[in-house]
């Protein structure tokens, strides 16, 4: 039996989702200035750890969400787990709950996906980005590992994996994926082919909706996986996130290239060793440390450091 | 009463703006698009025809076409040849092709006369068009609201230099004042992917003669099914010619057909496998399993997964437009056309010779697919030798048949435990009694 992916792991002890989570997080604070985050509902994928739930909660005092969960089995573990009385939860598909909600609301939804790319991906961002009101923002997360378009068949001939792309995602798969079927380019294909897909919807509504990229972000906590965010806005409220310009913010954000976070596994004293040394104005050299990383591991955990998760075994 | 000698007059031309209104509704953009890249392949060509190059072999290699758009603006622009004054005058911009047109030089794609104009007005209100023979240019500039208030239906050329212009020879055509929606759809980009992806497969034979083409700066490059050769395979390969159109059918095995062609399996080349028709090289019709093409027709089966790996390429080629069998939005077959008739019977014979082939496959499954595998793969220029059949391996095992049948499990063991084998899989219980079956009741 395969296992359910929160039996898997607790999504915060994979110190590149924290860095993830950070990011998201500073990008909803720069909007919140003409974006009040606090009254937007929250859609999302709490399973039974609630992380982003929490996390929302906390920071913006957000008070209408709502946890999707398609493990029909587990009704009562889920609800057991909801830590706050704020949290409705709906059992079922997200792709059978989306179109099902009332749409009335400026809603952030994350599809937290832990599965490679599969059609109802598509299905979702297109139920959002057509229903949605404008200032509504929609956060997908993918699998983004190369393997997922080499699939075991016994029939060999039948696996060119652009084919096999294009039979998931249609015409949103980029016309040159041919060339970027490698694990260095893959997660990029993955993220702009999510992009197309919100695009694509968006501009089939009337007075000029669009997609505007929030961040597209990659990294691996084992599995390669991307993160990209989008708000969807007509004229007006393009012309507020424009004001913002959340780009001159941070190298992270905006519609730039994908933004890799390369967060080291550390050992407690390597982590307590690297704060010693932050913040710094100065870019820290590798050649400085008493312990190997690569720079670019370097970079990203004196961009992440304070969100850098710390575990310990404990006795209750 | 009594009859009035002199016949009374009805009016009988059409409004413009109804006339507009009909001829950009019909058609999408995409096609639109490729009809202007099909005026630019007839542009070079006349170019090449007047150079007295060979007409059936043309090289492009000289010519490249740039696409580009964004919210704003259209643009394509081109170094095929541009158009001479007098035919610009005369004929390029007219509605329709008038019946003492002079015949088209070469095998030109460019059919009635419309697709320019018709894409043009289907993208926007602000057309400007440059062309240059490289010896005589002019230009033109038609305001469309302002046109279709007027009764006149010509245009009007500007800059007209009749020898010694210094704009380089070609044409660019520029279209602002985008009409509704336009614009949107090209900024999505699942319009620029699919149309990529369509100009390279639909002009994959003008490409591979050598024409450049790119779409906002991106070069396209041609994508067709191969064909396996070797191993004991080469495809079908016949010429006809009918009333003076040349008839070329290549039908062969672009890939392994499923063994498993089960309602649940996953087909992820389904869209490339079938027929395709093409007309002086311009793909009509692609990837096609319907009766259109002869699937399910007369003693040809409908189409099936079974048939997956299927490909079959259908060339009409003639100097003579009308003869060919393709639809005014070259995204169809006219199938009543008699050429097509024509051609139906070969292909519908090529198509069940490779039925013959996947039934056959089934009975030798392991040594046949092991020789597609080691088979090359042919590009469809490349077919180059006739063959009157598909050419497929001559078999050597016996055909094999599978048996399969469910029995308790508990008598299954019993029997085998009778039969000497312990712990045997069901499976080698089963070809166990078989063979004590034969060696009791068949005479050696």
């Amino acid at each position: 039996m395969t296992q359910r992916s929160f039996e898997r792991a607790n999504y915060a002890l994979r110190p590149n989702k924290c860095a993830e989570r950070k990011i998201i997080l500073d990008c909803l604070a720069l909007l919140q200035d003409e974006f009040p985050i606090r009254d937007y509902r929250y859609v999302g994928f709490g399973s039974v750890w609630f992380i982003d739930f929490i996390i929302f909660h906390k920071t913006f005092r957000m008070r209408d969400m709502i946890s999707l969960e398609r493990e029909k089995s587990r009704k009562q573990r889920v609800a057991f787990n909801k830590p706050y009385n704020c949290i409705q939860i709906r059992m079922d598909h997200s792709t059978d709950v989306l179109p099902t909600l009332a749409w009335n609301k400026r809603t952030i939804l994350w599809l937290d996906y832990d599965d490679v790319l599969e059609k109802h991906f598509f299905a979702d961002i297109d139920t959002f980005c057509r229903l949605a009101p404008s200032g509504s923002a929609l956060i997908v997360t993918s699998n983004a590992h190369l393997g997922q378009v080499y699939p075991v068949y016994e029939h060999e001939q039948l696996q060119d994996p652009v084919s096999l792309l294009r039979e998931v995602a249609g015409d949103f798969v980029p016309s040159d994926a041919a060339n970027r079927i490698t694990g260095a380019y893959f997660p990029g294909l993955v993220a702009e082919t999510l992009l197309a897909a919100a695009q694509s919807a968006s501009l089939s509504r009337p007075d000029n909706f669009s997609a505007q990229t929030l961040f597209n972000i990659g990294y691996s906590d084992g599995v390669p996986m991307v993160t990209i965010g989008v708000m969807i806005v007509n004229e007006e409220d393009r012309h507020k996130l424009d004001q913002i310009g959340i780009a001159n913010h941070a190298s992270y954000l905006g519609a730039s290239d994908q933004f890799w976070i390369d967060l080291p596994h550390l050992t407690q004293k390597e982590k307590l060793a690297l704060d010693a040394l932050l913040p710094s104005d100065k870019s820290l050299k590798v050649a400085d440390l008493p312990f190997e990383l690569r720079p670019a591991e370097l970079d990203s955990y004196a961009k992440f450091y304070r969100f850098y998760p710390v575990f310990a075994e404990f006795q209750p | 009463m009594p009859e009035s000698s002199e016949p009374e007059r009805v009016l009988a031309e059409p409004p413009k703006r109804f006339f507009i209104d009909m001829l950009t509704k019909d058609i999408e953009l995409e096609d639109c698009v490729l009809d202007l890249l099909d005026n630019c392949v007839d542009g070079a060509s006349r170019k090449l025809g007047q150079q007295r190059k060979k007409a059936r072999e043309p090289d492009y290699s000289e010519f490249s076409v740039k696409i580009g758009y964004d919210q704003a603006e259209f643009q394509i622009a081109d170094n095929c040849g541009g158009i001479p004054i007098d035919l610009a005058k005369q004929y390029a911009f007219r509605f329709g092709r008038p019946d003492d047109a002079p015949a088209s030089i070469g095998r030109s794609i460019g059919l009635y006369g419309i697709g320019m104009k018709r894409a043009m007005l289907k993208i926007g209100d602000a057309i400007h068009v440059t062309s240059s023979t490289g010896s005589e240019s002019f230009e033109l500039t038609i305001d469309v609201p302002e046109w279709r208030a007027q009764p006149a239906w010509d245009f009007e050329m500007t800059n007209v230099q009749r020898g010694k212009t210094k704009i380089p020879q070609g044409t660019t055509i520029t279209v602002r004042k985008l009409r509704d929606g336009i614009g949107k759809r090209f900024l999505d980009p699942s319009f620029t992917n699919k149309l990529i992806r369509s100009i390279e497969r639909d002009y994959a034979l003008i490409l591979h003669r050598g024409l450049t083409v790119s779409v906002n700066s991106k070069t396209v490059s041609a994508r067709f099914p191969k064909f396996k050769s070797g191993e004991g395979f080469e495809p079908l390969h016949q010429r006809h010619t009918y009333d003076g159109v040349d008839i070329d059918i290549v039908v062969g095995l672009a890939a392994s057909p499923p063994e498993d062609d089960s309602s649940e399996t996953r087909y992820p080349d389904v869209d490339v496998y079938g027929w395709y028709v093409a007309c002086n090289d311009r793909v009509v019709v692609a990837a096609d399993k319907t009766d259109m093409t002869g699937w399910g027709r007369g003693n040809v089966p409908s189409w099936h997964p079974q048939y997956l790996g299927f490909c079959g390429v259908v060339r009409f080629d003639s100097g003579e437009l009308a003869k060919l069998p393709w639809k005014t939005t070259k995204r169809a077959i006219d199938t009543s056309s008699p050429v097509y008739q024509a051609a139906i019977p070969y292909m519908a014979d090529a198509t069940r010779q490779f039925v013959q082939y996947t039934n056959q496959r089934k009975s030798y499954l392991d040594e046949l697919r092991a020789k597609e595998k080691k088979a090359v793969s042919l590009d469809i220029w490349d077919v180059k030798k006739t063959e009157r059949k598909l050419v497929v391996p001559k078999v050597k095992t016996r055909p094999m048949v599978s048996i399969q049948y469910d029995k308790p499990k508990a008598e299954v063991e019993a029997v085998g435990r009778a039969l000497g084998l312990t712990r045997a899989s069901a499976r080698a219980v089963g070809i166990a009694t078989f063979d004590y079956a034969k060696k009791r009741e068949l005479k050696k």
